[in-house]
């Protein structure tokens, strides 16, 4: 059963995120006013009441609490302003569900865009947001290689592995010390 | 093999060259046919391999052909081409790869060409799969029987995990939790440090041990038909002294680069901490490892030999300058006659026709001669060049220049070097017990002869050769001559008799008169030998009393103990004898 949408290529997303340009991030009502934008050229249909829990974020205060490193948020609106989303079918409400929604999606909430498994989570959490789908992958491949990519799956992985490495390593330092053990009573013997 | 065949690949060669670069240019591929030519080759096992030194690919075709891989040209090709241009690109950073990556394989270290290998293909692979046009993943499918061990699985998992391939793929092994957990780790490893690819060297090996040492021969069968940069390094004869990356060795769960994760909270597993452990190092390697590195880059040469070239490298930016000579100004030169000529003159300066006219036949060194010349109207005395005649001490207190570096050894190569490149001719002898004496053929010229003679070792008694010291300077020396001594508290046996009942002193003393130069002892001391410390215990009395002697005598003693006292030595050594002032090291 198919439910995702067909999006855009994934490549095409990533050279979006590494252009993320270097000037100030728009803050305040700018940024509000943005968000706005956006959503309303993504669906022309966006009522005011869809569109009001934007104003309650923090960044779109009149003095905003955040300056500096491009957070999950802003990334996301960067990459949702790509002209290969306005040729898809999207709907405000799920647009403004991600964006109020970005700041937890991700274990940073300020990812490293040069980090390509990051920008590749980023990428696949804003389209399953979206119900859409990478261009060219099956519903089952887009789901699969979410969960490679997510946070928390890493969390585990990780776990997992650092787990196995100390027990390796408690076995590598007793055999090293028997080793050692072995060879002094060899000298002593001689 | 058809005609139309080998015309393909070699279409393909030039679109994979232009996968890496439009202005790239390499030789064509050596392509084997059968067996006895990839035998010939060196090519056994692996059905492609590059060698650095030649900047070469070559592939046996028949090989590709039986493991179904002949429409896979390109790949072949352009992954090929990403050893000589991407990793390892050359000898040195091959040969700093290998070092990295045995670094971090405590115990197996001789599988560290087998993971450079492992390690380098998934860079490569990865780059041209992204990037290019080439379906690397369908070779590893075409492969995907190939192997049963742990290590292979895990490899292919990295790919399914680099490439976002449906689990399975590449690889129809059970994969537990563990297992996934370090292919994650892999994947990263490789996109994360794709620039700084040496340090994703240390943790790719990091990551990879455990597997080696749990199933050796099981991950040496799967991989050998992967095993293109074996023997990379073959005909290898660079100079050059390896030096080690600063780079911790460190397990990828715990390098926050990889895993965005907060550092494991025990104090004891403190990353910093067991990179300190681990010997993080920003150094050159020692003698024994600089053989060990060379062997695994397939190199094919003897541990002597490696400590010829280690020591020639290590001393290289230190040489001291050339004699500065004062001479009156420009005049005639007048033949005054002839002499030997010498392996290591200039072959220029042969005088043929007095070689000839000797009717002799012309053996060079021994009946060659050459003319020498005055300068008419020259009044003032020019500065003599010195030779050098070095006894080394190679007992078993001294350390095996071949094994560690050895400071004594190091400031003999460096006298050495600098004596045969200012014109010098250079007497070597090598001593620890009784009739233990190797000695170069009298004073020569020869570079590598003298340096195979210093970089020698014994291990055995100490007892200086008095046999040579008295028969050297049995008459005085029409050259003069520069006679040091490299040895530690050993020096002392000097004072013995020789074989003939001679007082050591007394032959000593003549070496001194007859050297027409001066006597220098380089030794390897622990404590200063006019210091309080001697006056604690009898034994370091006697010889710190001994030592004083030998000073009295005429022997200038040197402490050497550490790269920089060598140097200071090297300095003093310097303007005293070749008027020069040396403040830095020649060339830099």
């Amino acid at each position: 059963m198919s439910n995702l949408q067909p999006g855009p290529n994934m490549r095409r997303l990533h050279q979006r995120l590494l252009a993320y340009p270097d000037s100030p991030a728009p803050q305040g009502p700018d940024l509000l006013a943005l968000m706005h934008d956006l959503i309303y050229r993504l669906d022309p249909k966006v009522t005011g009441a869809v569109l009001a829990p934007l104003s309650q974020l923090p960044q779109c205060q009149a003095e905003p609490t955040y300056a500096g490193q491009p957070n999950v948020r802003l990334l996301m609106l960067w990459l949702l302003a790509d002209d290969a989303f306005e040729e898809l079918v999207l709907h405000a409400e799920a647009l403004v569900s991600l964006i109020l929604s970005a700041d937890s999606l991700m274990a940073s909430s300020c990812p490293e865009i040069q980090d390509e498994d990051q920008r590749e989570e980023l990428i696949r959490l804003a389209l399953n947001g979206l119900r859409l789908k990478p261009e060219d992958e099956t519903d089952h491949q887009a789901r699969d290689r979410l969960l490679m990519v997510s946070s928390s799956e890493r969390a585990r992985v990780v776990a997992a592995s650092r787990a196995a490495e100390e027990r390796a390593e408690a076995i590598r330092q007793a055999l090293a010390e028997k080793r050692a053990r072995e060879a002094a009573d060899k000298y002593t013997r001689e | 093999m058809s005609e139309q065949n080998l015309s393909h690949w070699q279409q393909q060669w030039h679109s994979a060259l232009r996968l890496w670069s439009e202005h790239l240019q390499l030789h064509e591929p050596l392509w084997l046919f059968d067996v006895e030519a990839s035998k010939a080759a060196g090519l056994t096992e692996s059905f492609a391999a590059i060698r650095l030194t030649s900047q070469r690919v070559m592939v046996n075709l028949q090989e590709v052909a039986e493991r179904n891989l002949s429409d896979c040209s390109l790949e072949i090709l352009a992954h090929e081409i990403g050893h000589h241009v991407y990793a390892p690109a050359n000898m040195t950073q091959h040969l700093q790869l290998l070092c990295v990556i045995r670094l971090a394989l405590p115990s197996v270290e001789h599988l560290a060409p087998l993971v450079a290998n492992l390690y380098t293909d998934l860079l490569i692979n990865h780059h041209l799969q992204r990037n290019t046009r080439c379906r690397m993943d369908t070779v590893y499918e075409r492969l995907k029987s190939a192997g049963g061990s742990q290590l292979w699985a895990l490899y292919m998992r990295i790919y399914e995990r680099l490439w976002q391939l449906t689990p399975g793929a590449l690889t129809d092994a059970d994969i537990s939790a563990e297992m996934e957990g370090d292919a994650w780790l892999g994947s990263r490893i490789i996109k994360v440090y794709s620039k700084d690819w040496l340090t994703g060297a240390s943790r790719f090996a990091t990551l990879v041990l455990g597997y080696l040492i749990e199933d050796e021969q099981a991950a040496r069968d799967a991989f050998a038909a992967l095993n293109d940069t074996a023997e990379a390094g073959q005909g290898h004869s660079g100079a050059g002294v390896i030096q080690l990356p600063a780079i911790d060795v460190l397990h990828p769960s715990r390098d926050p680069e990889l895993t965005d994760l907060p550092s494991p909270t025990s104090q004891d597993r403190d990353p910093e901490d067991l990179a300190t452990k681990a010997g993080a190092r920003g150094q050159a390697l020692e003698p024994q490892d600089y053989y060990e590195v060379l062997k695994a880059a397939g190199v094919e040469l003897s541990e002597h030999d490696a400590a010829v070239r280690y020591y020639r490298d290590a001393v290289r930016p230190y040489l001291m300058p050339f004699p500065v000579r004062t001479l009156p100004g420009p005049g005639e030169p007048q033949r005054e006659g002839t002499e030997i000529w010498e392996v290591g003159d200039d072959p220029a300066r042969i005088d043929w026709f007095a070689t000839l006219l000797a009717g002799r036949q012309p053996i060079p060194g021994m009946t060659t001669q050459k003319a020498v010349f005055s300068l008419e109207g020259s009044e003032e005395p020019q500065h003599q060049v010195c030779d050098l005649d070095l006894y080394v001490d190679s007992s078993g207190s001294m350390p095996n220049p071949q094994h560690r570096i050895s400071y004594p050894a190091l400031a003999g190569a460096l006298l050495c070097l600098s004596a045969l490149r200012a014109g010098a001719s250079v007497q070597v002898t090598l001593w620890s017990g009784a009739r233990q004496c190797l000695t170069t053929d009298g004073f020569i010229r020869d570079e590598t002869s003298v340096l195979r003679v210093l970089t020698g070792f014994f291990g055995g008694g100490t007892s200086f050769p008095l046999k040579m010291l008295r028969t050297t300077y049995a008459r005085p020396r029409l050259r003069p001559t520069q006679v040091v001594v490299l040895s530690d508290d050993g020096i002392t046996t000097m004072f013995g008799d020789d074989e003939e009942g001679t007082p050591g002193a007394r032959i000593s003393a003549l070496a001194l008169a007859n050297c027409n130069g001066a006597g220098h002892w380089v030794l390897d001391l622990y404590y200063d030998p006019e210091g309080p410390e001697v006056q604690q215990s009898p034994w370091l009395k006697q010889t710190a009393d001994q030592i004083l002697f030998g000073q009295q005598q005429g022997w200038q003693v040197h402490r050497v103990n550490g790269l920089e006292p060598m140097l200071q030595f090297a300095r003093e050594f310097s303007r005293q004898y070749y008027h020069a002032d040396v403040t830095s090291p020649a060339g830099s």
